[in-house]
């Protein structure tokens, strides 16, 4: 390989270090007004009045946009597609809140810190109405009535036939409690907006996942045509999920429309935490069936998720939890019943691995806790369930292709040194600080397929001078998807990538996708982005043989020139067949693709950690992890890794510090100040070791199958894992705070089992 | 009141500013330099470091009032005659730039403690960043470019040193 | 630009331009220094101060300087400051307790007169100045300049007895004449860096000539309760103890029961434990050492 597996700065890095990267928030237009949002401070409320005097007459202000001077018409953030119809419950400004943080109106002034300052002087009255803080509460009924909808959804899912229980097996109960979580991207949420009265033409610049998603929502939003809305996606200040939605669009839309001037919003922490949306919690309780000899026989789940104030993407994502439970092993039997529930609180929504990490949680928990009622190695038994290459899902019938969970699973144990760690840590056991060594793998998904649509299409040239352009709809998280791009095409074309200009997602230029996310985007995209660089030679193949009068079969093209089979004498570059195809053939050289993706590969990860806990203080430390992936082939490694560690990082963060579970009960008032929610920083990273199986899948770009969401899918189980062998306790709560610890290490109490 | 300052070398002399005017507001509105990033506004990320008289400090907790008499250096300042600082070389080829977001506050950081402490321990890097949050990696690429950085920085010192 | 409401500024470069702006200061108004604290209080507030006073100019607020049989550490002295002093061993626990305050780019502003003016249940640096017997030092409008101790200072969280036209100038270290002193502060956080103070535990001891014997021992703790509180009977447990053969058990006991007897957080009853012990290995450390160099 000329360009894979070589190591590259993403595509814009120059522009970062240099402090010159423009994200939504950093644009600038002349005359450009600036919103700052006034939210509600109660979690369930009509609004009785509201008096702007005082904020109108604050320096600067232009205009004050509230729920009662602006449309009630509804939409939904997750209603981003034809073929997504959820309940329109939000409004850009309700008049009926439902959580600390609903947006209830808007200061629109000339400078972004006097709107603020305007916002502060809004006087709203407010009638309190009894609100739920989680779903124990809702389910009382005292919100039964805060939708027309109802506030509860429910699912369920079967696959294969209800088992009979022999001599032998064995059943146990767990239960998984996770708490409420933030993404908290660096980029706080903004974007910018303007409305051209000329052309009547709206123009959003977000950072988002789904250009041609915010534009359906925000056309049908705004009854505009299609072809009136252009979204514009931005430099992305990392999203893991919360960029996804269309959450704050639908606002700058309007407020545009209205006020024919350029717009921005810029939210503040504490508004990205509360106002957009958050991870759910859930709660899942768990009846698991083993045979004797450690094969999982039967899961029957009942998971219950706390939606928050809007339905938005809950009711799919509380499915999907109980969809992913088939991605990684093979077992005949799984009943499961998703409920969400709404309450009054932040808006659940996607996050990174999307109902996968909570099922790989449920699900690695369980084959602990078998492992160690049968006394079956951890790993033993993982590797007795683990779904084989070629085998199907039996949900979707797409085949696992070339699955290499196993070899994930003996390589970690391997380097990992598995048994030692395992031995060396049971002497610790007797002492203030108790070493662990636990571990968790999962298996994630590379796209929609077999769901609709799932599909990309990649238009691809010759510029004069024999440089490459790609048009195609990317939305670069900040994880190098750009530049993966550049390197498939590159290699494939024998150029080098930083020849090769690929753009990002804009609804006027790029073509129609569906969105990156869903880890569509290295197997999809990156998918159609092979097939059109391959379909590219063969046109420059054949205008090379127009103009050299050599037919295309005693051809050949290698890195950027086409030369005679037999006489490599005879030769032309890409720069001189672009300039004679333009000005003697008068056209250009270049390709369309429409790829539908037609696999959707197991895709896997087996994460292993070793933890120090002290008991004294309920801190754990993460000493030492290995991440072992079924990666297929890697196209960057140097962003790959930092990407899987970055991921570990998040997810040891979440195991162990990161809750957005209100300080005070029963205020409604989620956490939303990093001065409460603790990251893990800098110093508290461990030591981190990846290592990539690259068995090609017979689909995707070079074999290459998904990394971004399956790096975080594992974490938090294998901390969980890891703490579990070294308190010899039976948890499956996060995040296990040094609170957490203690407690229950002195009530005695060591299981949340029934 | 008037704010007497000095920002990137040169000197700033602006008026009609509140006297509580956030330095970030300040640098982002005022002086349209926007590689300054605002991620909390509470002084825990980090992502709006820029150096004060050679220091580390959160520009969304220093107010105009205090800024008279002052050197600031913001992300943009450290390019000297069109050329990237050796610190922004190190975070571009050791992977340690994502999203970016992060990246200016934490190259600054780095400056800061190069600055005082040329030849780092992995220890003293962690230290120094610590108040930087890097929500797309784990750190392991970042202090990799500070090292590498610091290595760099002394070669060019004693090349510097040898030519005197 | 945003647009004023005229606000007055003051930048006092001398101590004599500060007392004559105290003279006239209004009750509104706003007094500077790193900033760190009262930034955000801005932020959420909805008054506005109609005057700021910006105090990080004037030169005795900035030092810190051996007297005649006291230290002095300017209010507007910033926690990298402390951090970087080499105090004698006697004083060690200021350099412990400037370390841990926040990060690198809050110490480089955050003055110790702002965390003790502060007055944060959570303060790092207000349990080592009690411990230290530090005085602070205030100037009031009518160019009195009186002293206080630190415990009569600081009246309950967020409150001291600081008048609005009235500045710290500075805190005043007594230094002792005890040939074996040690101190020391170790804090129980959310996190090893970057995280406020859940405990915080302020020790100091003196050493018989024997070099072995403790003869005093005093020990402050914060975070448990609305300010500071002295801990006497944790404190007793190491007098007349030798150093390197000090009896945990005991000391662990009595800790437990103070932190018991003033924190509802069954967390910090629990973990008390593991900081009791990490002080007590840390004092016998840096006693070790400090007396190695004095053989």
């Amino acid at each position: 390989m000329k360009y894979i597996g070589k190591g590259y700065p993403i595509h814009d890095a120059e522009n970062k270090a240099k402090g010159k990267a423009i994200y939504a928030g950093d644009m600038s237009f002349g005359k450009m007004l600036y919103i700052a949002l006034l939210v509600s401070d109660y979690p369930h409320a009509i609004i009785k009045s509201i008096d702007v005097s005082e904020a109108l007459k604050m320096p600067g202000v232009v205009e004050i946009m509230h729920c009662f001077n602006t449309t009630k018409k509804g939409f939904s953030r997750y209603n981003t597609t034809n073929n997504i119809k959820v309940a329109e419950q939000e409004r850009i400004f309700t008049d009926h809140v439902r959580f600390v943080g609903d947006r209830i109106g808007a200061v629109i002034a000339d400078d972004p810190v006097n709107a603020k300052l305007a916002v502060k002087k809004i006087k709203v009255e407010y009638e309190k109405l009894p609100f739920a803080e989680n779903i124990a509460t809702a389910l009382t009924g005292v919100i039964d009535t805060m939708h027309p909808e109802g506030i509860i959804n429910e699912c369920e899912l079967t696959v294969g036939e209800k088992q009979v229980v022999c001599a032998g097996d064995v059943t146990f109960h767990t239960q998984t409690d996770i708490d409420r979580i933030s993404h908290i991207a660096m980029e706080p949420h903004s974007c910018t907006a303007y409305y051209d009265e000329g052309m009547h033409q709206l123009t959003i610049w977000s950072p988002n996942q789904s250009v041609y998603g915010m534009r359906y929502t925000v056309a049908n939003f705004l009854d505009m045509p299609f072809n009136k809305v252009r979204i514009i996606k931005t430099t992305m200040g990392g999203s893991f999920g919360c960029k996804q939605e269309c959450i704050l669009e639908p606002v700058i839309g309007y407020i545009a429309k209205c006020l024919k001037q350029p717009v921005q919003l810029s939210m503040t922490r504490s508004e990205a935490m509360l106002s957009t949306l958050c991870r759910a919690p859930i709660k899942a309780e768990a009846e698991a069936i083993f045979c004797e000899n450690g094969k999982l026989k039967s899961l029957e789940i009942n998971n219950s998720l706390d939606a928050g104030a809007y339905l938005g993407s809950s009711s799919v994502y509380v499915k999907t939890i109980g969809e992913m439970m088939v991605r990684n092993y093979n077992f005949p039997y799984l009943h499961y019943i998703g409920r969400s529930i709404c309450t009054n609180m932040p808006v659940s929504g996607g996050f990174r691995g999307w109902g996968t990490p909570e099922c790989t949680m449920i699900m690695e928990h369980i084959m602990d806790k078998a492992a160690k009622l049968l006394n079956i190695d951890p790993i033993d038994i993982r590797i007795l369930n683990a779904i084989q290459p070629q085998e199907f899902d039996p949900i979707t019938h797409a085949t696992f292709d070339e699955s290499r969970l196993v070899a994930c699973l003996k390589k970690g144990q391997e380097i990992f040194a598995w048994e030692e760690r395992r031995e060396k840590s049971k002497k610790s056991k007797n002492g203030r600080y108790k070493i662990g060594v636990g571990m968790a793998c999962g298996g994630h998904i590379n796209g929609h397929y077999p769901g609709k649509p799932d599909f990309s299409r990649v238009e691809m040239g010759v510029n004069e001078d024999g440089s490459i352009y790609i048009n195609v709809t990317l939305h670069d998280h900040g994880c190098g998807t750009v530049r993966a791009m550049q390197i498939i095409a590159g290699e494939v074309l024998g150029i080098d990538p930083d020849e090769i200009n690929v753009g990002e997602g804009d609804t006027f230029i790029t073509p129609v996708d569906v969105g990156c996310y869903a880890s569509r985007t290295i197997h999809v995209i990156g998918a159609a982005v092979e097939k059109c660089a391959r379909a590219l030679i063969d046109e420059i193949i054949n205008q090379a043989s127009r103009i050299l009068d050599i037919i295309p079969n005693e051809l050949q093209y290698e890195n950027g020139i086409v030369s005679h089979k037999r006489n490599h004498s005879i030769n032309i570059s890409l720069r001189q067949i672009a300039i004679e195809v333009h000005y003697r053939y008068q056209k250009s050289i270049d390709v369309s693709i429409n790829h539908i993706s037609n696999s959707n590969p197991a895709v896997h990860g087996a994460h292993f950690a070793q933890v120090c806990v002290d008991s004294y203080t309920g801190f754990v430390q993460v000493e030492d992890y290995l991440a072992v992936h079924d990666i297929g082939r890697v196209i960057n490694p140097e962003i790959c890794v930092a990407q899987i560690e970055g991921a570990i990082q998040m997810g040891c963060s979440i195991a162990l510090s990161e809750s957005m579970t209100p300080k005070n009960s029963g205020t409604g008032r989620a956490v939303s100040s990093l001065k409460d929610y603790h990251i893990l920083n800098a110093f508290d990273s461990p030591h981190i070791n990846v290592v990539f199986i690259e068995d090609p899948c017979n689909f995707g770009p070079f074999g290459a199958k998904s990394i971004g969401e399956v790096s975080f899918v594992p974490v938090s189980a294998a901390i969980v894992s890891a703490v579990n062998d070294a308190m010899d306790s039976d948890w499956n709560t996060i995040p296990l705070t040094p609170d957490r610890i203690l407690e229950w290490i002195h009530s005695g109490e060591e299981t949340n089992d029934r | 009141m008037i704010v007497n300052c000095n920002v990137n070398g040169k000197n700033v002399n602006l008026t009609s500013i509140a006297p509580d005017r956030r330095l970030i507001d300040i640098l982002r509105e005022d002086l349209l330099l926007k590689g300054t990033k605002e991620g909390c506004g509470e002084g825990e990320c980090g992502a709006c470091t820029v150096l004060m008289d050679g220091k580390a400090v959160n520009s969304c907790l220093i107010l105009a009032c205090q800024l008279n008499g002052h050197e600031i250096i913001t992300i943009e300042g450290l390019m000297q005659g069109g050329e990237m600082d050796v610190l922004q070389k190190s975070f571009i080829e050791n992977g340690a730039i994502q999203c970016g977001y992060c990246s200016p506050g934490m190259i600054l950081s780095a400056k800061a403690l190069l600055m005082t402490i040329p030849d780092p321990t992995d220890e003293e890097i962690r230290n120094a960043i610590s108040g930087n949050i890097c929500r797309c990696s784990g750190y392991n690429q970042i202090v990799r470019a500070i090292k590498s950085a610091s290595k760099e920085y002394l070669v060019k010192k004693s090349n510097n040193d040898k030519d005197e | 630009m945003t647009k004023m409401n005229n606000e007055e500024v003051f930048c006092p470069n001398s101590y004599n331009e500060l007392i004559e702006i105290l003279a006239d200061f209004p009750s509104d108004g706003c007094i500077i220094a790193g900033g760190t604290d009262l930034v955000i209080k801005l932020q959420k507030n909805i008054i506005h101060p109609s005057a700021f006073l910006v105090l990080g100019k004037i030169p005795q607020l900035n030092k810190i300087e051996y007297k005649s049989n006291y230290l002095w550490i300017g209010s507007c002295v910033t926690m990298t400051q402390l951090a970087d002093y080499s105090f004698p061993f006697s004083l060690q626990s200021i350099n412990d307790a400037a370390r841990e305050v926040g990060s690198v780019q809050i110490r480089n502003l955050a003055t110790i007169g702002g965390n003790i003016a502060n007055a944060s249940p959570a303060s790092d640096l207000q349990p080592v100045l009690m411990l230290l017997d530090g005085l602070v030092v205030i100037v009031g409008p009518d160019k009195n300049i009186y002293e206080k101790k630190i415990n009569d200072f600081i009246v309950d969280s967020g409150k001291t007895t600081l008048n609005y036209n009235e500045v710290i100038l500075g805190f005043k270290i007594p230094i002792f004449n005890n040939l074996y002193k040690v101190s020391i502060y170790k804090k129980l956080a959310y996190r090893k860096k970057v995280s406020i103070s859940r405990i915080g535990m302020a020790i100091s001891i003196d050493i018989n000539t024997d070099k072995e014997t403790i003869n005093n021992a005093t020990i402050y703790i914060g975070s448990i309760s609305k300010k500071t509180i002295m801990a006497n009977s944790i404190a007793s447990c190491l007098i007349g103890q030798k150093i390197f053969s000090i009896d945990y058990n005991n000391y662990l006991e009595k800790a437990t029961e103070v932190v018991t007897a003033n924190s509802p957080r069954k967390y910090k009853t629990y973990a008390i434990k593991g900081l009791a012990i990490d002080t007590l290995d840390l004092l016998i450390a840096r006693s070790t050492f400090f007396l190695s160099l004095n053989n």
